[in-house]
C-alpha cells in the first residue's frame, strides 16, 4: 500500500504538477477530507456478534466512533503531527527530485534512529546484530542515493535529519498513543488517531510549505486540482489503510521492528518504477540507464532488506510465572510498565501471572526485562521460560 | 473481546512428543497460541473460549485426550493488559 501511495505520488508529479510542495498542500489536504470521510463512514453502527457496533470495530476493536481523543493522548498526537509535518515537507522535496525506488528505501533510515532511541533509552550497548543492522541499513541507503554525478550531499541530509529523525519522533509518540488505556481494556484507537494526527501534520506542513511555494505553484495547484482529485484519493485510502495498520501494529511491537516490517515497501519500489515508466513513459522519473548505477541501487535495496529483516528476526521470546508473597496486591500495572512487557495475565491458580514478554537477545532479556521483575515487591519466585518456537 | 475466556495451558511433555503433541495442539480451533518452552513447562498453549464449560470441553475431551503430554496446569486469566 505504501509503495503505491508513493507511485500515486511520483506519477503526479511527473505527469500533470511540477510543484511538488504545492502538490503535497493539495494532496495531504485532500487527504484529510478524504480520511475524515472513511472515519464518519466506520462510525456507522450495524450489528457484529450479535452486538450493535461501528463498522469500523472490524479495524480496530477499540473503535467506537469518530471522536475527540482524551487530553494526553491528544498532546502526543499534537506532537506527532508536527513531527510528521516536518517529515512530510522533507518527502515532498525528495520526491520532487528522486523516484519512487529511491524514496522507498530514504525512508527506512528511521529504523537506524528508533533502534538507537531504544538503545539510550535503556542505557543500553548495542548488540552485535544491532550493529550489523545499522551498518547495513545505513550503507543501503547511502547505495540507493547514488546518483550519476556521486552521492548528492543535500539530499542525503534532507534524508540523514528532518526526515527520519522527525519520523522517529513521530513513531515515539504514536506507540505512546496506542498503549494509553483510556479506561481498563479499552485503548484510544487507531482510526481516531490517524485522524488528528494528520489535521496537527498538516497544519505544521502547511504554515512553512504555504511560504515556500511560489506563485506558479498555486496557480498549477488551481489548474491541476481537479484532474488529480481521483489520483489523490486513491494515495490518500491506501495510505490511510496502511497507517492504521502499522499504528495497531506499533501497539503490539516495537518499535523498530514494526518500522523494519514495513520496510517490504523497498523492494517494490524498483519494479514498480521501471515497469511504471516502461507502461508510462516519465511518468516515474528521469531513469537512468546506467546498468552499473542500477545495479548498485539493487544492492542497496538488498543491504536495506537485509538490516531489517536481521533485525526483525533476533527477537528473543520469552514467557515469566510469577507467584507472589501472601498479602500482596495487584502488581499488574508494575508489570505491565516494564518495556519488553507485551502482555500481563494475572492467573487464577498455583502461579499469580504470566508475562509474555520480548527482547532483542538472551542477555537483554536478563539485564533488561528480569532484573525488573525482580525488583518489583512482592514478587517471591519467577520461572522464565524461552520460547523456541511460536505457533499462532 | 468481551465475555470472552482466555486460559493458559502449560503442559509437560514426554521426551520426544513434542512435535506430535504440537501438531495435534494446532488442530484446537480456540489455541491461538502455542508456544514451545525450555524450563518448567514444555508447551504452554493460550486458549480462547466463550466459557467455562466449553474451556472444561477443550481441556478434558481435547487436551488430555493427546498422547504424550505428561501433566497439564491451566491457569484461567482473571485480568490481562495487552498491547494488541
Amino acid at each position: 500500500m505504501r509503495t503505491f501511495s508513493v507511485a500515486f505520488d511520483i506519477v503526479a508529479l511527473n505527469t500533470v504538477i511540477s510543484d511538488s510542495l504545492a502538490y503535497g498542500f493539495m494532496s495531504q489536504w485532500v487527504s484529510f477530507a478524504a480520511t475524515f470521510m472513511v472515519v464518519a463512514f466506520l462510525s456507522l453502527r450495524h450489528t457484529i456478534d450479535g452486538k450493535p457496533r461501528a463498522i469500523g470495530y472490524r479495524l480496530d476493536p477499540d473503535f467506537g466512533r469518530l471522536s475527540i481523543l482524551p487530553r494526553r493522548p491528544m498532546k502526543y498526537q499534537l506532537l506527532a503531527g508536527v513531527f510528521a509535518g516536518i517529515s512530510t515537507l522533507s518527502y515532498y522535496v525528495l520526491a520532487g527530485q528522486s523516484d519512487a525506488s529511491a524514496v522507498l528505501p530514504y525512508g527506512q533510515l528511521v529504523v537506524i534512529y528508533l533502534l538507537l532511541g531504544d538503545l539510550m533509552a535503556d542505557k543500553d550497548t548495542p548488540t552485535i546484530i544491532e550493529i550489523q543492522c545499522i551498518t547495513s541499513i545505513l550503507l543501503g541507503v547511502l547505495l540507493v542515493g547514488v546518483s550519476p554525478g556521486g552521492f548528492d550531499l543535500i539530499t542525503l541530509l534532507i534524508v540523514l535529519v528532518p526526515l527520519n529523525l522527525t519520523s522517529a519522533f513521530f513513531t515515539f509518540y504514536q506507540k505512546k498513543s496506542k498503549r494509553y488505556e483510556i479506561r481498563p481494556g479499552l485503548k484510544v484507537d487507531s482510526l481516531n488517531m490517524r485522524l488528528w494526527s494528520l489535521l496537527f501534520l498538516n497544519i505544521a506542513f502547511s504554515l512553512p510549505a504555504a511560504l515556500m511555494i511560489t506563485p506558479t505553484g498555486w496557480a498549477e495547484m488551481a489548474q491541476a486540482f481537479v484532474p488529480l482529485l481521483w489520483m489523490m484519493v486513491g494515495s490518500s485510502l491506501t495510505a490511510f489503510f496502511s497507517l492504521v495498520m502499522y499504528v495497531r501494529a506499533l501497539g503490539r511491537g516495537s518499535m523498530a521492528v514494526v518500522n523494519s516490517l514495513s520496510s517490504i515497501s523497498v523492494v517494490l519500489g524498483i519494479p514498480v518504477t521501471l515497469v511504471g515508466n516502461f507502461l508510462l513513459p516519465g511518468g516515474f522519473g528521469n531513469i537512468t540507464s546506467d546498468t552499473f548505477l542500477w545495479t548498485l541501487k539493487i544492492f542497496g535495496v538488498i543491504l536495506v532488506m537485509i538490516g531489517v529483516f536481521a533485525l526483525q528476526g533476533s527477537d528473543v521470546r520469552s514467557i515469566m510465572l510469577l507467584r507472589v508473597k501472601p498479602q500482596t496486591g495487584d502488581l499488574l500495572p508494575l508489570l505491565w510498565e516494564i518495556k519488553g512487557v507485551e502482555s500481563a495475565s494475572a492467573l487464577a491458580g498455583g502461579i499469580d501471572y504470566l508475562l509474555s514478554v520480548k527482547s532483542r537477545s538472551l542477555a537483554k532479556t536478563r539485564t533488561q526485562i528480569l532484573k525488573r521483575v525482580q525488583h518489583v515487591p512482592g514478587v517471591a519466585s519467577i520461572h522464565t521460560l524461552i520460547v523456541l518456537r511460536e505457533y499462532r | 473481546m468481551v465475555g470472552q475466556i482466555t486460559a493458559y495451558v502449560l503442559m509437560k511433555i514426554d521426551i520426544g512428543s513434542t512435535e506430535d503433541v504440537v501438531d495435534k495442539l494446532r488442530l484446537i480451533e480456540k489455541a491461538n497460541k502455542i508456544a514451545v518452552t525450555t524450563g518448567e513447562f514444555d508447551v504452554i498453549v493460550r486458549l480462547e473460549v466463550d466459557s467455562l464449560e466449553e474451556l472444561y470441553d477443550i481441556t478434558v475431551r481435547k487436551i488430555h485426550s493427546i498422547r504424550g503430554i505428561k501433566e497439564t496446569t491451566t491457569a484461567v486469566v482473571e485480568k490481562m493488559v495487552t498491547s494488541s
